[in-house]
C-alpha cells in the first residue's frame, strides 16, 4: 500500500474539501495502484491467465444446461451423422474411414463418406479419444463428442482475447473473450451435445484471423505458415472456410488499394496462400476446387496481383521513373487483358466452375426459393429476422458500430481487417440465419474495443493530475474542489505530470476491464496514448458523471450476462430428440418418442431393413436406428429426395411402385397431431410436394393440395389429392378412433378431422410411439394370389365392404 | 381322456419331430435301459411335482429310499438326468426331507454315458443296510416349453406346450411313484404315450399315476398344453461389471443386458390404438411392459441407459431393505421382440469388503448376479475389477461355472493395471444369485500408488512447461530481451 502514498499526497488536498468522496476515490486508486506498481506485471501475469481460465470455465459451464437437464446425448440432426462417422473412425481406424463407402445411406446409391465430408471434427474427437485412451482414461467416444464444442468454446474465447489484444490492448482482449464466451449467437451452435462442424470451426476462424493479423503485423513467414496450417484445419472442419478464403485476400487487396503494400503483407500473404491452398487441396472434399471454382478465384487473383506489384516495386528500383511509368502502363494493360480474357475463356469452357446455388442465394435471398427449394426448405438458410440480432447479441449489437468506428479512428492494417470482416459478416448474417455464427466473433471483438475505450475514458484516475495541471479546463459547477485547488501544486506536478499520468492511466485501464492489464509494454503504449490524449481528450473530472456512466455500463454487463444465460437455457439447450414439458404438478415430463421409435427399429427389424422417411430424419435414423435410409440431411441428390417426396405425396398405387422399386421395408413419419408438436411431416408436406413437383411435374401438382380458396387444409375441406396422398393417410390412419370416432381434433392444425379416417392397403401400421409422434408403417409384400393389394385388403376386411361395393353397382 | 382326432394328429406330429431330433430316440421305445450306477438302493415311494406355472420349470422329486445292499452302508445316491435335457438343467439341489438339511450334489464323472448324466447326492450320514431315508431333489429346467401356436395376436392368449416323461426318471426301481403336473391355468389338452398310463386331469393339475413297480430309467412321453400369460423373459447375454475402489470406499456395478421375450411371437404388427384402448391386454397376452429388479439399499447414482442414451421410463421405489427398480423398456416387449439396456449404480464398499485382521487379506462378497424374477440368462460374464495392487486373487463360487479367468485391466490413471477376475457362466436363473467370494491381498502401501502416480504426472507436465518456456527458437534478431 506504500505505492498509494504518492497518489494520495497529490489528491489529498483536493480531497480535503470533500471528505465524503474520499473513500470512493481511494478505492479506485487502491485498485489502480495495485496494478500500476512495478509488481503489477507479476500480478497481471497471474491475474490474466486466471481470468482467462475463469472465462473458459464460464463458457464451458454455460453450455451444459442440456446435460444437466437431460443427459449427455448428441443433439439434433447433423451431429448424429458426425457422431456416427466418428464412431466408425474410432472403431475402424483412419484409412478405413477415409475409404468408407456407406451403403446404409442414400439407398441404393450409397455415399462415399470419406470424400464427401469435412473430417476435421471427427479426426479431432478421435484424436482426443485415442490420446485419452493411451493414458488409460477410458472415456466413451460419445462423451468426447458431447463435450467437444464446449471445450472448444473455451479456446475460442482465448483466441478472441489474442485477436483483440492485437487490435487494442489486453483489457479489451479480456472483455472480448468474456463476450464471446457467453454470446448466444455462438452458443447456439456449440452447446454440449451439439456435435457439429461449427463447434470447432468458430475457434479455428477466430484463431486463423488472429494469426493472420499477427502475420501482417510482423511480416513473419512463421506466422504466415501458422495461418496456413490453421486455415488447413479450418478447411478440414467446415465449409465456411470460404469466408477466410475470401476475407484474407480482400484484406490484402484493400491494403494494396490504400497504398499500404509492404514487404510484411507480401511475405505473410504469399506464405499463407501458397501453403494454405496446397494443404487445403489435400482434403478430398475440397480437392481441386481452389483452382477451379469462382469462390476461390479472388484469393488466387490477389496472390497474382501481389506478385506483380512486388515485381513492379522491384523494377522501379532499377529503372528511371519516366520509363517505369510507361512500362507500368503497358504492364497493367497487358495483365488486365490477359487475365480477363483468360478468366472468361476458362469460365465458359467450364474449367472454372461458376458459383454454386448456395452461394448465389447469399446475393439474392429469393434465388433459392425459386430455383432450389431444397435449400430454401432448411430453416437455417432463411434470412435473419432483425430481432434475432438482438436476441443473439444483446447489447453487443449497439456497441458493435462504435467499435467499428473506433477501428476507423485507428486504422492500422489490422483495423482495416476488422472493418472488412464486420461489413461482410453483417451482410451475410442478414442473409442467412446460420451465418449469424460468423458475425458473432467480430461483434464481440469490436464491442469489446468500444466497451473498453469507454471504461478507459471514464475510469481514468489521471484526471486529478490533469485537473491540477490545467485547472481552467476543469471549471464545472459540480467540482468546486477542483477550482479551489491550490495553484502551488500546479508547477510541482507539472513536471511529474506526464509520468504520473502515464502511470495512473495504465492503472485506470487495468481496473477497467476485469482488472488485469498493464504489463510493461501495455503501460508504455498507453502512456503514449495518454500523452497524446492530453491534447485531444476532454477529461472527465466529475465523479458523479463518471459513476453515472460506469454504473450504467456495469448494469449493461449484468443485463448481458442475464440475457445470455436466459437465451442459452431457454432456446439453445434443447436436445430436440427429447421433448420436455411440465406437468400440472410442476414435475418434468419427458416425451421420448423419437428414441422409442428409433430403438424399436434398431432392435426389432432385420439388419438391412430399408426405411423411407423425409430427409430430415435420415441422419438420426442412421445413427440411432442403424437402418438403411433412402435420403438424409446431406442433401446432395435432389432427384432422390424428390422421389421420396413423390412417394409421400402421391396416391397409394403410384407410391407403391416407388416403394417397391426402392426395396423399402418401412416408412417412417412424424405426426404431431396428438400432442401438438408442430414440426411434424404434415407441416413439412408442402416442401415435399414442391421438391417432388420440381422433378416429377406430371405426378405431383402443388395446386391440387390447396382448396379452391387457396387454403392448405387437412379436415373435411381437404382436397381429394390431399386425402389420397400417402402422407395424409399415414398421418391420420386410425387417428379418429383415438377419440372414439367423433370429435377428433388435430392439435397442431386445430382441425376437426372426419370421423371416418383414411384406409391403407399397401402399407400396414408397424409401430406407433406412445404419443403418436412417430409412426412407422410396413410396406406390404405383393399379394400371394397376385391380386391388387387394394382388393386383397378389402377382401380381408370381410363381407361388409364387399357388399357395399356391390350395392354401388 | 379328452382326446380329439385333430389334437392327436398334432401331438403325433410334434412327438415325431421331437423324436427325430434326438439321436437316441429309438431306444426310448425299444429296449430297457440299464443304469450304470451300482444298484444299491430301492425306491419305496416317489412323489414328483412338475410346476409349469412359470416359464422356468421347477421339478421336485421326493423319494423314500431304502438301502438294499446286504451288508454295506451307503452314502452315494445317484440322480439321473437325460443328456438331452442336461443343457436345460439350470439348478439342482437336494435335501433330507425330514431334517431339511441340504445334501451335497455333484455332477458325476464316473458313470458317464451318452444318454444319462448322473448327479451324485452324498447322504449326510451313511445309510445302514435295510434302512430308509427320504431325499428331495429340486431341479430347475429352462427353455423346455414352447409356444403353440408360435404366433399370437396382440392381447391374444398365448399357449404353451410341454413334452415330458410321465415317469420320474430314477436310477433305481421304484415300487410306487406318482407325478403331479401343475399348470397356471386350466389344462387344455393332454396326450401321453404309452397310452395305457393312468392319467387324471383336475382343473390345473394333471396327475400321472400312481404307478407301481416302475423300472429304473423308465420313460415314456406325455404332452400338456396350457395357457401361460405374460412374457417369457430371457437374457441372451448379461455382462456384469463390478469395480472395487478401496480409496473411494465404493463398489460400482454396471450390468449390460441383451434381452428377448421368448413368448409366442407377435402376429402381424403392433397397433398403438388397440394397445391404448386395452393396456391391460398385454398382461393376458405375450407382452411385457417392464421388469423389476432389486438394488442394494444404499445404491446411489442409479442409471438406466441403452445405446442411444437414457431411458426415461424407469422408476425407483425405496423399500425398507432394498431399492426396487422398475425397468420399463422404451417400447412394450411382445413375443420375439428384442431390446438391450444397461443399468449401473454405486454403493458403499463397507458392506461387501472385509479385511482379515492382522493380514493384508481382503474378502469381497458380492452377489454373482442381481436377478430378475423368472428370467433365464443364457450367457453370463461377470467381471470384477479389484483395486490396483491387489495380489493373489482367488474367486470362489458356490456352483460350477464355465470358466474363471484372471487378468489385468488398465483404467483411469493406472500404471500397473488392476487385477481382474472374469467369470463366464451359462444358463443361469434367479437361484444363482448367490454370493461370489473373492479373496485378495492388498497392502497398505498400495494406497499410495495412485496419489504418487498423479503427482508424477503433474510434475511431468510442469517440468515440460518449464523447459518449453525457456526454449527460444527465434532465428535472426537478438535472443536477449530488451
Amino acid at each position: 500500500m506504500e505505492k498509494l502514498e504518492s497518489l494520495e499526497t497529490e489528491s489529498s488536498m483536493l480531497m480535503a474539501k470533500r471528505p465524503y468522496l474520499r473513500k470512493e476515490i481511494q478505492l479506485l486508486e487502491q485498485f489502480a495502484a495495485i496494478m500500476s506498481s512495478e509488481s503489477s506485471s507479476t500480478v497481471a501475469r497471474v491475474l490474466k491467465p486466471t481470468i482467462l481460465i475463469l472465462i473458459a470455465v464460464v463458457a464451458i459451464s454455460s453450455r451444459l444446461f442440456s446435460i444437466i437437464r437431460f443427459e449427455s446425448v448428441i443433439h439434433e440432426f447433423d451431429p448424429w451423422f458426425n457422431y456416427r462417422t466418428t464412431q466408425h473412425l474410432v472403431k475402424n481406424g483412419f484409412y478405413d474411414f477415409w475409404n468408407w463407402f456407406d451403403e446404409k445411406s442414400w439407398y441404393p446409391l450409397g455415399r462415399v463418406v470419406g470424400g464427401t465430408v469435412y473430417p476435421g471434427i471427427m479426426v479431432t474427437s478421435a484424436l482426443i479419444h485415442n490420446v485419452l485412451h493411451f493414458f488409460n482414461f477410458p472415456v466413451d467416444i460419445r462423451n468426447v463428442c458431447v463435450f467437444l464444442a464446449p471445450m472448444f468454446s473455451g479456446l475460442t474465447a482465448f483466441s478472441a482475447y489474442l485477436l483483440t489484444k492485437e487490435l487494442k490492448d489486453s483489457s479489451a482482449g479480456l472483455l472480448a473473450a468474456a463476450f464471446l464466451g457467453v454470446a448466444p449467437g455462438y452458443i447456439s451452435r456449440s452447446v454440449a451435445g451439439s456435435y457439429d462442424n461449427e463447434g470447432i470451426a468458430i475457434f479455428l476462424l477466430v484463431f486463423t484471423f488472429y494469426l493472420w493479423i499477427k502475420a501482417v503485423k510482423t511480416g513473419s513467414a512463421f506466422f504466415g505458415l501458422l495461418t496456413a496450417l490453421f486455415y488447413f484445419y479450418m478447411v478440414s472442419a467446415w465449409g465456411g472456410y470460404v469466408f477466410i478464403t475470401n476475407l484474407v485476400p480482400l484484406h490484402a487487396f484493400t491494403l494494396l488499394l490504400m497504398g499500404r503494400f509492404s514487404n510484411r503483407l507480401y511475405v505473410s500473404y504469399s506464405t499463407f496462400y501458397a501453403v494454405g491452398t496446397l494443404l487445403s487441396m489435400q482434403i478430398p472434399f475440397v480437392g481441386f476446387q481452389p483452382t477451379r471454382t469462382s469462390e476461390h478465384m479472388a484469393a488466387l487473383g490477389v496472390f497474382g496481383l501481389l506478385q506483380l506489384y512486388a515485381f513492379a516495386e522491384l523494377v522501379r528500383g532499377y529503372i528511371p521513373p519516366k520509363q517505369f511509368k510507361a512500362l507500368l502502363k503497358g504492364g497493367i494493360a497487358a495483365v488486365v487483358i490477359i487475365a480477363s480474357v483468360g478468366l472468361t475463356i476458362l469460365s465458359f469452357s467450364g474449367v472454372i466452375a461458376p458459383f454454386t446455388g448456395r452461394f448465389y442465394s447469399l446475393y439474392d435471398t429469393g434465388y433459392a426459393k425459386i430455383h432450389i427449394p431444397i435449400i430454401a426448405s432448411v430453416s437455417e438458410h432463411q434470412p435473419t429476422a432483425w430481432t434475432s440480432f438482438f436476441f443473439d447479441l444483446q447489447m453487443l449489437i449497439f456497441l458493435f458500430p462504435a467499435g467499428v468506428y473506433l477501428c476507423f479512428k485507428e486504422l492500422k492494417d489490422e483495423h482495416v481487417f476488422i472493418i472488412l470482416y464486420s461489413v461482410f459478416a453483417s451482410y451475410f448474417a442478414g442473409v442467412m440465419v446460420r451465418l449469424m455464427l460468423t458475425l458473432t466473433p467480430v461483434v464481440c471483438v469490436s464491442a469489446a474495443i468500444a466497451y473498453s475505450t469507454l471504461l478507459d475514458t471514464y475510469l481514468e484516475t489521471s484526471e486529478h493530475v490533469l485537473a491540477s495541471t490545467k485547472p481552467a479546463i476543469a471549471v464545472t459547477p459540480a467540482t468546486p474542489a477542483v477550482i479551489e485547488a491550490p495553484t502551488a501544486a500546479t508547477s510541482e506536478t507539472k513536471v511529474a505530470g506526464k509520468k504520473a499520468a502515464a502511470k495512473a492511466a495504465a492503472a485506470a485501464a487495468a481496473s477497467a476491464a476485469a482488472a488485469a492489464k498493464s504489463t510493461e509494454a501495455d503501460a508504455k503504449a498507453h502512456a503514449k496514448a495518454t500523452a497524446d490524449g492530453e491534447k485531444k481528450r476532454f477529461p472527465i473530472f466529475n465523479l458523479d458523471s463518471r459513476m453515472l456512466v460506469i454504473l450504467q455500463l456495469t448494469w449493461f454487463l449484468f443485463m448481458f450476462a442475464w440475457h445470455c444465460t436466459y437465451v442459452t437455457s431457454g432456446s439453445y439447450s434443447s436436445p430436440s430428440i427429447v421433448l420436455a414439458s411440465r406437468q400440472q404438478d410442476g414435475s418434468q415430463m419427458i416425451i421420448d418418442d423419437f428414441r422409442e421409435a428409433y430403438y424399436w427399429l434398431r432392435k426389432n427389424t432385420k439388419e438391412d431393413a430399408k426405411v423411407m422417411s423425409w430427409w430430415d430424419y435420415g441422419y438420426q435414423m442412421a445413427g440411432m436406428a442403424n437402418v438403411t435410409t433412402l435420403v438424409d440431411n446431406n442433401t446432395w441428390n435432389n432427384t432422390h429426395i424428390a422421389t421420396v417426396g413423390k412417394a409421400m405425396s402421391t396416391s397409394e398405387e403410384v407410391s407403391y411402385k416407388v416403394l417397391r422399386q426402392h426395396d423399402v421395408d418401412y416408412v417412417l413419419i412424424l405426426f404431431g397431431g396428438v400432442i401438438g408438436y408442430s414440426g411434424d411431416d404434415i407441416n413439412k408436406f408442402l416442401w415435399m410436394i414442391r421438391i417432388a413437383e420440381g422433378v416429377y411435374p406430371s405426378d405431383v401438382k402443388e395446386t391440387n393440395f390447396f382448396t379452391p380458396r387457396g387454403e392448405y387444409k387437412v379436415d373435411h375441406d381437404a382436397t381429394k389429392t390431399m386425402r389420397d396422398s400417402l402422407m395424409y393417410k399415414m398421418s391420420y390412419y386410425r387417428f379418429a378412433e383415438l377419440y372414439g370416432g367423433g370429435n377428433a381434433v388435430d392439435h397442431v392444425r386445430n382441425a376437426r378431422m372426419p370421423s371416418e379416417g383414411p384406409t391403407l392397403s399397401v402399407l400396414e401400421e408397424a409401430y406407433t410411439t406412445e404419443n403418436w409422434l412417430v409412426r412407422i408403417y410396413k410396406v406390404k409384400d405383393l399379394d400371394n394370389l397376385g391380386r391388387d393389394l387394394k382388393d386383397s385388403t378389402a377382401f380381408d376386411k370381410g363381407r361388409v365392404r364387399k357388399v357395399s361395393s356391390l350395392k354401388k353397382k | 381322456m379328452r382326446l380329439t382326432a385333430t389334437s392327436t394328429l398334432v401331438a403325433t406330429i410334434i412327438a415325431a419331430i421331437s423324436l427325430t431330433s434326438s439321436a437316441h430316440a429309438e431306444e426310448f421305445w425299444s429296449e430297457q435301459d440299464v443304469p450304470l450306477v451300482p444298484q444299491t438302493f430301492k425306491i419305496t415311494n416317489l412323489l414328483r411335482t412338475l410346476d409349469l406355472s412359470k416359464p422356468i420349470i421347477r421339478e421336485i422329486t421326493s423319494a423314500a429310499v431304502q438301502n438294499t445292499h446286504a451288508d454295506q452302508d451307503q452314502t452315494d445316491y445317484y440322480f439321473p438326468v437325460d443328456q438331452a435335457y442336461s443343457d436345460n438343467l439350470a439348478f439342482i439341489t437336494a435335501e433330507n426331507r425330514k431334517t431339511k438339511e441340504p445334501l451335497e450334489v455333484t455332477k458325476d464323472e464316473e458313470f458317464y454315458d451318452a444318454q444319462f448324466q448322473y448327479y451324485k447326492i452324498k447322504l449326510a450320514t451313511p445309510l445302514p443296510p435295510g434302512e430308509k431315508v427320504q431325499i428331495t431333489v429340486r431341479t430347475s429346467l429352462t427353455n423346455l416349453i414352447h409356444a403353440f401356436p408360435t404366433h399370437v395376436g396382440q392381447a391374444e392368449k398365448q399357449k404353451f406346450v410341454y413334452f415330458g416323461n410321465p415317469f420320474a426318471l430314477t436310477a433305481y426301481p421304484a415300487t410306487k411313484q406318482k407325478t403331479t403336473v401343475i399348470t397356471p391355468n386350466n389344462v387344455l389338452e393332454v396326450h401321453e404315450h404309452p397310452e395305457e398310463v393312468d392319467l387324471v386331469v383336475k382343473n390345473n393339475q394333471v396327475i400321472l399315476g400312481p404307478y407301481n413297480d416302475v423300472n429304473s430309467l423308465e420313460h415314456g412321453i406325455f404332452e400338456v398344453q396350457y395357457e401361460l400369460t405374460g412374457a417369457v423373459p430371457h437374457v441372451r447375454r448379461l455382462r456384469r461389471e463390478i469395480e472395487v475402489s478401496q480409496w473411494g470406499n465404493n463398489l460400482a456395478v454396471e450390468e449390460h443386458y441383451n434381452f428377448v421375450n421368448r413368448g409366442a411371437e407377435l402376429k402381424g404388427q403392433f397397433s398403438r390404438i388397440d394397445f391404448q384402448r386395452n393396456p391391460m391386454g398385454i398382461r393376458d397376452g405375450n407382452g411385457a411392459l417392464g421388469f423389476q429388479t432389486k438394488l442394494p439399499k444404499l445404491a446411489r447414482d442409479i442409471y438406466y441407459r441403452d445405446e442411444i442414451g437414457n431411458i426415461s421410463t424407469s422408476a425407483i421405489a425405496h423399500q425398507p431393505d432394498y431399492i426396487q427398480l422398475m425397468l420399463k423398456p422404451r417400447f412394450p416387449l411382445f413375443g420375439g421382440w428384442n431390446t438391450t439396456w444397461y443399468i449401473g449404480y454405486n454403493t458403499p464398499l463397507d458392506g461387501y469388503l472385509r479385511k482379515i485382521a492382522g493380514t493384508d487379506k481382503h474378502i469381497l462378497k458380492v452377489p454373482a448376479i442381481s436377478p430378475m424374477p423368472d428370467t433365464t440368462y443364457e450367457d453370463v460374464e461377470i467381471r470384477v475389477v479389484l483395486p490396483e495392487g491387489a495380489k493373489n486373487v482367488k474367486a470362489v463360487l458356490p456352483y460350477e461355472v464355465d470358466e474363471i479367468e484372471y487378468s489385468t485391466t488398465k483404467t483411469y490413471m493406472d500404471s500397473a493395471g488392476r487385477s481382474t477376475v472374469t467369470i463366464l457362466a451359462s444358463n443361469l436363473i434367479e437361484d444363482h444369485a448367490q454370493d461370489l467370494l473373492i479373496e485378495y491381498e492388498f497392502s497398505q502401501t498400495s494406497y499410495l500408488t495412485k496419489p504418487l502416480a498423479a503427482a508424477t504426472m503433474l510434475m511431468a507436465i510442469y517440468a515440460t512447461s518449464i523447459v518449453f518456456s525457456h526454449l527460444d527458437f527465434k532465428i535472426g534478431g537478438s535472443t536477449i530481451k530488451k
